[in-house]
């Protein structure tokens, strides 16, 4: 098994522990797996538009961002493309799987946050069960939209957004 | 900013019931708000109403934002008549009680966590109103910055005991719920991450164990 899905099968046991009484710390734990399990998935995706060796694939892994993939995604899931790869004319619809996953990354990725940092609110096990199937959900439409042209531009985006936004000379 | 200098100085008057988490504040009944109330009366004075204008409110519909006006027009009056410097008699604060009770049970700080909330948050239900989902027993608003600094509007929904009864009928809500919120949350705060949450109506207290 690849490490996102394995922190996806962890983040729905997480969830899952203590049927009656669930604690805090796990139902947050599985909050916070499920954003990881998504960004791993992406970041290991898009690490293989550059590279198939692994250890090469890895080093390239390491330098994705979360604020930068969650700038691209949150763009992509707007129906918004950097300028320099606009189509003339403009205008563009993404994709609906993958607006999904966009979408589900920003939730997860603010999610997460509130999970690993902010104490003044509960989880609830509902809410913690309703974040993984998000991210399952992601998983499932990714795997129908990961081999066209938009998803490997969203991919590449991770990477290349501000760059391909400046204005164009 | 005036709305922002009216929702301020009401809660500031009701510091005592209003809730500093959305997401987790208890429901209030008008009974449990008239208790707070009474236990003090700082809330008494014109001040606690103060910024207040009719035009700030052309989001609420029409037979709203007038009964909102004239409550905090009668309410003005009769805490005019209380002295800065003495307790507050019996019948004046019987008189002034309903009202801002009336006030706080039409701003419902528990379900709008600041004026911007409450502002985007009637839109969104009044345009939800024509086609309320059966699931959705509640919603709560906030606003604020999310983690990278960007505008955002969280929306925590709460579902219905009877679609909360299993875990499959919940999560099967909190997939499809989004395809009809999250359009119309971006249609109301363009500039704002929507950013949705879906919980039981249950209490906390029953599920949650604090750890």
């Amino acid at each position: 098994m690849s490490l996102h899905a394995d922190l996806l099968d962890q983040a729905e046991q997480l969830a899952q522990l203590d049927p009656r009484r669930p604690k805090q710390a796990n139902l947050r734990r599985a909050v916070s797996s499920a954003y990881y399990a998504l960004f791993h998935l992406l970041a290991w995706e898009a690490s293989a538009l550059y590279a198939a060796e692994p250890g090469m694939a890895a080093r390239i892994n390491r330098t994705h961002n979360h604020g930068e993939m969650k700038k691209a995604s949150s763009m992509i899931a707007n129906d918004k493309l950097p300028k320099a790869v606009q189509p003339s004319g403009g205008g563009y619809t993404t994709p609906l799987d993958l607006k999904s996953v966009a979408n589900a990354f920003v939730r997860l990725q603010q999610a997460r946050h509130e999970a690993d940092y902010d104490l003044s609110r509960t989880f609830r096990k509902q809410e913690a069960l309703a974040f993984v199937k998000l991210a399952r959900q992601a998983f499932e439409a990714w795997g129908r939209v990961r081999r066209t042209d938009d998803a490997r531009v969203y991919l590449a985006c991770f990477h290349l957004w501000k760059r391909w936004d400046e204005d164009p000379r | 900013m005036a709305l922002q200098e009216f929702w301020n100085n009401v809660r500031i008057g009701a510091s005592l019931i209003a809730p500093q988490v959305t997401a987790d504040a208890p429901r209030l009944d008008p009974a449990s708000i008239e208790s707070a109330l009474r236990r003090a009366t700082l809330w008494l004075t014109p001040r606690a109403v103060e910024g207040f204008n009719e035009a700030d409110f052309p989001f609420l519909p029409q037979e709203e934002r007038e009964r909102l006006a004239k409550l905090v027009n009668e309410f003005s009056e009769v805490a005019a008549q209380v002295s800065p410097t003495d307790a507050a008699p019996r019948e004046v604060v019987d008189l002034a009680l309903p009202l801002f009770r009336e006030i706080l049970q039409m701003l419902e700080f528990h379900r709008y966590g600041d004026a911007e909330a409450y502002r985007l948050g009637k839109q969104i239900e009044q345009k939800l109103q024509p086609h309320w989902p059966k699931e959705i027993a509640e919603l709560r608003f906030n606003t604020g910055l999310d983690h990278t600094g960007d505008p955002a509007l969280w929306i925590w929904v709460f579902l219905t005991e009877d679609v909360s009864k299993d875990d499959e009928t919940f999560l099967r809500a909190a997939q499809w719920l989004p395809t009809i919120l999250d359009p119309i949350a971006r249609r109301v705060a363009p500039d704002r991450w929507p950013y949705l949450s879906f919980r039981p109506i249950t209490e906390p207290a029953e599920a949650v164990e604090a750890s």
